[in-house]
């Protein structure tokens, strides 16, 4: 019904590439919310606070199973990057945002109520809260957000020979704009990725192509290649807040 | 993403009692939305937030159908045999059509021959559409004229029976249609038409200066004047001319050209209306270009009461009506050649039928729609009665419920797909899955296949919009511009959009009759859903009858029904409900454009769709299964009735906004800057937004997700030994809750 798939791949300073992921991924609950969200007329009220506009990469785990129904609720990295863990010399746009969270709130009468993020746990509708923790995500351009099929879209991004690097990346998180419409951005996790630790070096960038689909039977993600990668080229600066 | 779909039926003190609960399919269109909103560039967001929003990709609408099949039948049944000509081609073998003998003015006999001489010419082209027509079906016939004046001309009609019951008083091949009873088609409208083709070597041409008329084409109903010519009665008589012509050069006063391309529409004469006929009828003309020089004209007219016998007449129009004998001008002289004779129901012109000798029964004159009169020209009672066959007892004392004839989308091999895009699906041209097509030109759903229960009724006449020349009311409001159905499209075509060359906004002054775009009574026999109550109608009427084509079974007007009555309509009391069906919003009234409307807004959101949170009890409901929407909807009692006469309801669909094809419709008409705006179409925006909607001018959908069920929705039992036993005056209101679980854990 609703699915995902990832690819990673290396490419080496010589054009060589080397695909180190090729799998299927967990959208989150980030994404049912939004969804749920848009039909009912709530959050935000314009198209373009929904489709993936910021990425994150972190170096520990999320430890779901998928066996449970909750395996998807959870709204975060394990442990993402922080500002300098990019690099100083990364050619990525890196923000600090908002990243949205949904919480449990032991009375949220109380003002602040007492919050604790919902991790891969549930809790009754009445003490779940939307809340936040400013953390730093890097841009997606828009322009590298497509449509592959009538109901498939696929967004691509790259972590360059200059970012992350001496990282053991083991997860890669794709986030929303802004669903709750907030006045500033407000990313919210919609899909995710675990995997096996990629140390990331300057020998090579890594290309991350994420495409996912809705209902499709003929049209399934996990069958598909569009082939060949973007360069990201040159980021112009000051486009959006940066981080000093 | 997954759907659950719940139906209730309301019972006293408003319980809800469950009838059904089953799962639905969410069709990839659903995803196609989500990923359209997703991938839309913000460039395009840019230009109007306002018509980009969110709210423009979330289900808006819900719409209800049945399978495939049922729309040729039950309350949609209509007559195969549209033409009522006895014969498509007036053959040059009558005895009679030879130099005919001069001197016999206006002298109606059937089909008879005047001054003129006929001849079978089936060596010249058909028009294109017809190229393959056999010669022996139908051919093309030459009328060469001399001298001859208005009334001179070939006369072809339709009779009841012949004057003293003997074909031979008749003087024709028509014997008349013993069947038909005086009253099988009046206060109804009649469309006559007729391909013609100037023969360019001697073309109809005016004898005498200050003439440019080429011809008339007439059609005329009346009432017992045909019956007994020699006692004519012109208390019920009612007609209406077209007449054709070349520009004219303003010194000579002779035509500039002889040459189709100098054709214009001259003016019609003003239709000649006497005695027992619905006053204020504004009757439809116009020609279509046909391609390879031929022509299609019509003219259409609404018949009196008693109406025994409806005459059409092509003649040459050299000079003036009346004929100025007194002057001895000429007329006009010339050839022309004419093919496909077909008079019809309706005030537009269909696909061309070609008859070989056809007797007319009732049922070819009345369809599925008894007494039917345009409203607005009549009585609010006389809005129309839809009819259909119900069956007794088997002790034939007491009546049933009408059990529609649904069959489960068998003829067009239909199940849920996920690919559908329709309720009921046709292939990614827009035609159905099978050649036995439901929607085919023989349908009275041709071109109209939204794959769902149309509400037509409401807005079957809409003479009060249209005040200037503008675009067809109807045919704007059609998504696919009714490319599949010649049929209705030229049902819907504006009298004055007139293609090719027959137009001249300038001479004819730009001014359209009335009720353009208009549907007239063919809305009823294209359902689904009752009037309002407030309606001028009242709601609207309906009858089960025994037999469709027994005239002794039900009457006229409903006499000898075996059961009858009103429904009430809940959609169209609140205005929810659009012109194609689909149940969104409630709308914003129109002028005369909806009934039901008071002018001051509608309060009857409880026939809308309604949009919430799974309806959970926030307070015990937990998070993790509550990404769930629930949209609700109440069908009224009377809609399920009527909607029940016209097959049931099988099919349901949840609907998006197709944001491209709802501001596309405005970009394929925009406005035109030289029709004041009080002479457009009421609620019909400028080019851009804001977009004001309304059920003529409505947004488009794109299908999320549809349910079919094998029972009808609509269906009902008799409670015999009851005092009312019949299930159909005992219908309650029917409660849709559709609960969308966006959950969308996956894979890992």
């Amino acid at each position: 019904m609703v699915k995902g798939h990832v690819t990673i791949c290396k490419i080496y300073k010589d054009g060589t590439q080397e695909i180190v992921l090729d799998e299927d991924n967990l959208t989150t609950n980030g994404l049912s919310y939004s969804l749920a969200e848009i039909s009912m007329g709530a959050g935000s009220e314009y198209a373009e606070d929904f489709p993936p506009a910021y990425f994150q990469v972190g170096t520990d785990t999320i430890g779901y199973n998928t066996s449970l129904a909750i395996s998807s609720h959870f709204y975060q990295l394990s442990a993402p990057f922080d500002w300098t863990d990019y690099g100083d010399e990364t050619t990525l746009e890196v923000v600090k945002r908002y990243r949205g969270v949904l919480a449990s709130c032991t009375d949220i009468n109380v003002s602040p109520p007492s919050c604790s993020a919902l991790l891969l746990t549930s809790s009754l509708l009445s003490s779940t809260l939307y809340s936040g923790v400013d953390e730093y995500f890097a841009v997606i351009p828009p322009e590298y957000i497509s449509k592959i099929f009538m109901d498939s879209f696929e967004v691509e991004f790259t972590l360059d020979e200059n970012s992350g690097n001496g990282k053991a990346i083991t997860e890669v998180g794709l986030f929303s704009k802004n669903p709750k419409g907030l006045s500033q951005d407000s990313p919210l996790l919609i899909a995710y990725r675990k995997f096996t630790a990629i140390t990331k070096t300057s020998d090579f960038s890594l290309v991350i192509r994420w495409s996912v689909g809705f209902l499709g039977v003929s049209n399934n993600v996990d069958n598909h290649d569009t082939g060949g990668y973007i360069n990201p080229g040159p980021q112009i600066p000051g486009s959006s807040e940066e981080i000093s | 993403m997954k759907g659950t779909v719940e139906v209730f039926k309301i019972v006293e003190g408003g319980k809800e009692e469950l009838l059904y609960k089953e799962d639905n399919l969410v069709v990839n269109s659903a995803g196609q939305t989500i990923v359209d909103m997703l991938t839309t560039p913000s460039s395009t967001l840019g230009i109007s937030p306002a018509v980009m929003d969110t709210s423009n990709w979330v289900v808006q609408a819900i719409s209800f159908g049945k399978d495939a099949s049922a729309y040729k039948g039950n309350a949609h049944a209509y007559p195969s045999r549209r033409n009522l000509f006895r014969w498509s081609t007036v053959s040059g073998n009558h005895p009679k059509s030879p130099n005919y003998v001069a001197g016999q003015t206006n002298t109606y006999y059937g089909n008879s021959i005047q001054y003129t001489l006929v001849s079978n010419t089936p060596f010249i082209s058909p028009p294109p559409e017809y190229a393959h027509v056999p010669s022996s079906v139908a051919h093309v016939t030459r009328y060469t004229a001399g001298n001859v004046d208005y009334g001179q001309g070939i006369l072809q009609y339709v009779w009841w029976s012949c004057y003293g019951g003997t074909a031979g008083a008749c003087g024709s091949w028509d014997a008349g249609n013993p069947q038909l009873n005086y009253s099988a088609i009046d206060n109804n409208w009649v469309c006559a038409s007729i391909y013609f083709k100037l023969d360019t070597d001697i073309p109809f041409y005016p004898n005498e200066v200050g003439s440019q008329r080429l011809l008339r084409v007439l059609v005329a109903a009346k009432g017992s004047y045909y019956y007994n010519p020699t006692a004519p009665d012109w208390s019920k008589y009612s007609q209406n001319p077209l007449d054709i012509a070349f520009k004219t050069n303003s010194e000579t006063g002779l035509p500039t050209e002889i040459e189709p391309s100098s054709l214009f529409i001259l003016s019609t004469d003003t239709p000649r209306e006497e005695g027992y006929i619905v006053s204020g009828w504004q009757p439809t003309n116009g020609v279509i270009d046909a391609g390879d020089g031929w022509y299609r004209a019509y003219v259409s007219t609404l018949t009196p009461s008693a109406t025994s016998g409806i005459g059409f007449s092509i003649s040459p129009k050299g000079i003036p009506y009346p004929k100025n004998t007194a002057t001895g001008k000429l007329g006009a002289s010339g050839a022309i050649y004419t093919y496909g004779w077909q008079i019809e129901r309706g005030r537009y012109p269909t696909d061309l039928q070609f008859n070989s000798n056809h007797e007319n029964d009732m049922w070819d004159m009345s369809g599925g729609v008894l007494g039917n009169v345009p409203p607005g020209l009549s009585t609010p009672s006389d809005a129309g009665t839809v009819r259909a066959s119900g069956s007794y007892y088997s002790d034939g004392s007491i009546v049933s419920s009408y059990l529609p004839t649904n069959s489960l989308d068998t003829i067009s091999r239909k199940y849920p797909d996920p690919l559908d895009y329709k309720l009921v699906t046709t292939d990614t041209k827009g035609n159905p899955l099978n050649t036995e097509t439901p929607f085919d030109s023989s349908s009275v759903l041709s071109g109209l296949d939204m794959g769902q229960n149309l509400n037509m009724i409401p807005y079957r006449d809409q003479v009060g919009n249209l005040s200037s020349y503008s675009e067809p009311l109807w045919y704007s409001i059609f998504p696919e511009k009714v490319i599949n159905g010649k049929t209705q499209y030229d049902w819907f075509r504006a009298p004055t959009v007139i293609e090719g060359a027959l137009w001249d906004k300038d001479l004819y002054g730009g001014q359209p009759l009335s009720g353009a775009g208009s549907v007239g009574p063919q809305a009823l026999t294209m359902g689904c859903y009752a009037e309002g109550s407030s309606s001028p109608a009242g709601g609207s009427r309906w009858v089960l009858v025994s037999s469709l084509d027994n005239s002794a079974a039900y009457g006229w007007y409903g006499e000898n029904a075996m059961l009858s009555g009103v429904y009430d309509g809940g959609f169209n009391e609140a205005s929810s409900m659009d012109a194609l069906g689909y149940v969104g919003k409630v709308y914003n009234p129109i002028p005369n454009g909806r009934l039901g409307d008071s002018g001051n807004g509608v309060a009857l959101s409880a026939y809308a769709l309604i949009v919430s949170s799974a309806g959970t009890d926030i307070n015990t409901a937990d998070f993790n299964k509550n990404s769930k929407v629930t949209y609700e909807c109440t069908i009224s009692s009377g809609d399920c009735g009527m909607a029940n006469l016209y097959g049931g309801i099988t099919n349901i669909g949840l609907w998006t906004i197709d944001p491209k094809e709802t501001i596309q419709e405005d970009l394929d008409f925009p406005a035109d800057p030289t029709i004041p705006a009080s002479n457009t179409i009421t609620g019909k925006p400028p080019t851009g937004a804001p977009f004001d909607f309304n059920p003529l001018y409505p947004r488009k959908y794109r299908l999320f997700s549809s349910k079919k069920f094998i029972q009808n929705l609509t269906s009902v039992n008799d409670n015999i030994g009851a005092v009312n036993p019949a299930g159909a005056l005992a219908y309650k209101d029917l409660k849709i809750r559709w609960t969308i679980d966006f959950g969308a854990a996956g894979n890992g």
